[in-house]
């Protein structure tokens, strides 16, 4: 694998913005400035964003409702997503939903779903069309281990495993589906048994080490461009905040966390850039300092930013049919 | 014109449909070689070749969420489920994803996605294999249904659908697709979504009537005749979004409404007929309204019972003599 120094840093500025961005929703969820719920995805940053970081511009993501880090990577910007906290007309689907559904059809990013397994189902269709299209775009669908056991996935490993369909199914496995260990929702020890169950290729990354995510991604993105096929990609992570906003998170040893925390993806990823001398410490504070002020710009712009108009909304066409 | 089968005018609108878009495709289970469950399909794939109609493993599920993926890729796949009693398997991906997506993505991405599926009694086959489950996707916003009772209109609005950039739920009634057959205009044909048909004109009572029941209605109408009674059958043939205005100067006209469905009474397209009738034309209305449709209760097995289930032309009948009374 053999990444420029520009595309590392990139990957490290995503991965910093990710855990700024989910460390203020827990702020403002928690101190009731912001709608709805946020569902936090601290500990799994090197997942999220290693997974996205090697997909084409072309290549549709198809995130989980866990994955601003995936959505950065992919071109989204802090404000679409912080406005949208706010349910503010600057969020990127100004005011229409919540944060998990989020979409944008330039930067070929399909919305996640609540509605779990949905978006696997979805992911094949865009799949489908290339593959109809003679193109090597690819798909990435990403799910929780918790997701996994939706019918509709199961429904679409198979068809995309019998349609030869180029995607790659990423299953971030963080220990928990909302309160429930995977122990207690799994008789496998490993999402490989799952992907040889469907005749596909199944890859396994130490999530926490986002140079590893990468070169699992490598190897599967080259099966899947090849024309050969789906793959299932597992990457072992683990979320350190509660499924959402309204979780007190105490299905668990809080020890176990402290344990996760002592080896955070980020201060991992940094310590391997400076410590082979990709870069600097200076230059990863600045990135940092710069990431920390664009959130909090972000946050201040969407608290008195306005409301989408009434009027507007609902003589908008995409509350109607189109032509 | 042309003298075809329902399903015969289904399969040209789809051959033509095929012939004229490369991005139309079909996807559905045992849709090729076997031409579909009730051979609908036929002989496309010998023609379009395996990548334009597609067949599948068995789900429902895979099969409607990649056609509402394509779509969103300027593909208009026209999906079928094999029976509409499979309908809840998938509705998921009709009602949540697919009438969902260009609200969330915004006006740049269309969903041109046609679910078509075979639905209603008459083939013996008991529920599961029988229902008529549209009520169930009226209320889903986003979504057009479309029930067709002529040959004609089953091609007319076939094509209408695949050329739709909208999600379509296309309801096919199963015992029409061999016993009627009728004139059809050749070549292109296109009936406009959200155009009902008056099927007779009458003067004494307006009847609403759907798929398999327009034949009922005008079955009855032929014989109230003979007694002076006039009936107006009007066939919806989009259920939505509605003709309301070709219903209204109807019932303004008879002053009288009976609907009539082979689904269940209760919350049944009937009650949202008579919802309407009475808030916008109760003032022309001589007598309460009047559904027909099946009980709230299963479709039986028992050929006896199965023809006592739905409502028929002799039950009409009796409802309109009753009505003018």
């Amino acid at each position: 694998m053999d990444l420029s120094k520009e595309k590392l840093l990139e990957v490290y500025r995503h991965m910093y913005q990710t855990r700024v961005f989910e460390q203020e929703c827990e702020k403002l969820n928690k101190n009731k400035e912001i709608l709805g719920s946020i569902h936090g995805s601290m500990g799994e940053e090197a997942t999220s964003v290693g997974l996205a970081a090697l997909l084409r511009p072309d290549d549709v993501l198809s995130p989980s409702y866990r994955d601003p880090g995936a959505l950065f990577m992919k071109g989204l910007t802090t404000m679409d997503l912080v406005g949208m906290l706010f349910a503010k007309d600057c969020g990127k689907t100004k005011g229409r939903t919540r944060v998990l559904h989020v979409g944008d059809f330039r930067k070929n990013i399909y919305p996640p779903n609540p509605i779990l397994g949905a978006s696997s189902v979805i992911a094949n269709g865009a799949a489908l069309a290339f593959k109809m299209n003679g193109s090597d775009r690819i798909v990435l669908n990403i799910m929780g281990d918790g997701a996994s056991n939706e019918g509709a996935v199961h429904e679409a490993m198979n068809f995309a495993a019998v349609k030869n369909l180029p995607i790659i199914f990423a299953i971030e496995n963080n220990a928990y589906a909302w309160s429930t260990p995977f122990k207690n929702n799994f008789k496998i020890h490993t999402f490989i048994e799952r992907a040889i169950g469907y005749g596909i290729p199944g890859f396994i990354a130490d999530g926490y080490d986002v140079m590893d995510v990468m070169q699992v991604m490598e190897e599967a993105i080259a099966h899947v461009r090849g024309g050969r096929g789906p793959a299932l990609v597992e990457c072992r992570t683990y979320r350190w905040s509660g499924h959402s906003g309204n979780d007190k998170n105490v299905y668990r040893p809080w020890e176990e966390i402290v344990r996760w925390k002592q080896n955070c993806p980020i201060a991992r990823f940094g310590g391997y850039l400076t410590n082979v001398g990709i870069c600097s410490d200076e230059e990863l504070a600045a990135i940092r300092t710069e990431v920390e002020q664009e959130v909090q710009d972000a946050i201040e712009y969407s608290k008195t930013a306005p409301y989408p108009d009434c009027g507007e909304f609902f003589r908008d066409d995409v509350m109607l049919a189109a032509e | 014109m042309e003298n075809m089968t329902y399903a015969e005018a289904l399969r040209a609108s789809m051959r033509e449909a095929l012939a004229e878009d490369e991005n139309v495709f079909l996807i559905g289970e045992d849709i090729g070689k076997y031409g579909g469950c009730y051979g609908v399909t036929a002989g496309l794939v010998e023609e379009f070749g395996e990548d334009r109609v597609i067949d599948t493993p068995i789900s429902e599920l895979a099969i409607t969420g990649a056609s509402v993926g394509a779509a969103m890729q300027g593909k208009r796949p026209v999906v079928e489920i094999m029976y509409a009693d499979f309908l809840t398997v998938a509705a998921d991906q009709i009602i949540n994803q697919a009438c969902k997506m260009r609200y969330i993505m915004g006006k740049e991405v269309k969903v041109p996605l046609v679910v078509r599926t075979a639905y209603g009694g008459g083939g013996r086959y008991s529920f599961n294999h029988s229902q008529s489950p549209e009520a169930m996707f009226m209320n889903a916003p986003g979504l057009t249904i479309l029930m067709p009772s002529t040959p004609a209109d089953a091609k007319g609005l076939m094509t209408a659908a695949i050329r739709s950039n909208n999600p379509v739920l296309f309801f096919e009634q199963k015992y029409l697709y061999k016993t009627v057959s009728g004139p059809v205009p050749e070549g292109d044909y296109e009936i406009p979504i959200g155009k009902g048909d008056v099927k007779r004109e009458g003067q004494d009572i307006t009847v609403v009537a759907t798929g398999w029941m327009v034949h009922r209605a005008l079955e009855a109408a032929k014989r109230l005749e003979q007694e002076g009674i006039s009936l107006e059958v009007i066939d919806p043939r989009t259920l939505k979004p509605l003709d309301e205005e070709l219903i209204l100067s109807s019932v303004r006209k008879t002053g009288r409404l009976i609907t009539m469905h082979e689904a269940s009474l209760t919350g049944g397209f009937g009650a949202e007929i008579c919802a309407i009738v009475t808030e916008k034309a109760f003032d022309s209305l001589k007598k309460p309204v009047c559904r027909l449709a099946a009980p709230d209760s299963i479709i039986p097995f028992a050929p006896n019972l199965e023809d006592q289930y739905y409502p028929t032309a002799v039950e009409l009948e009796a409802a309109a003599r009753e009505m003018l009374q």
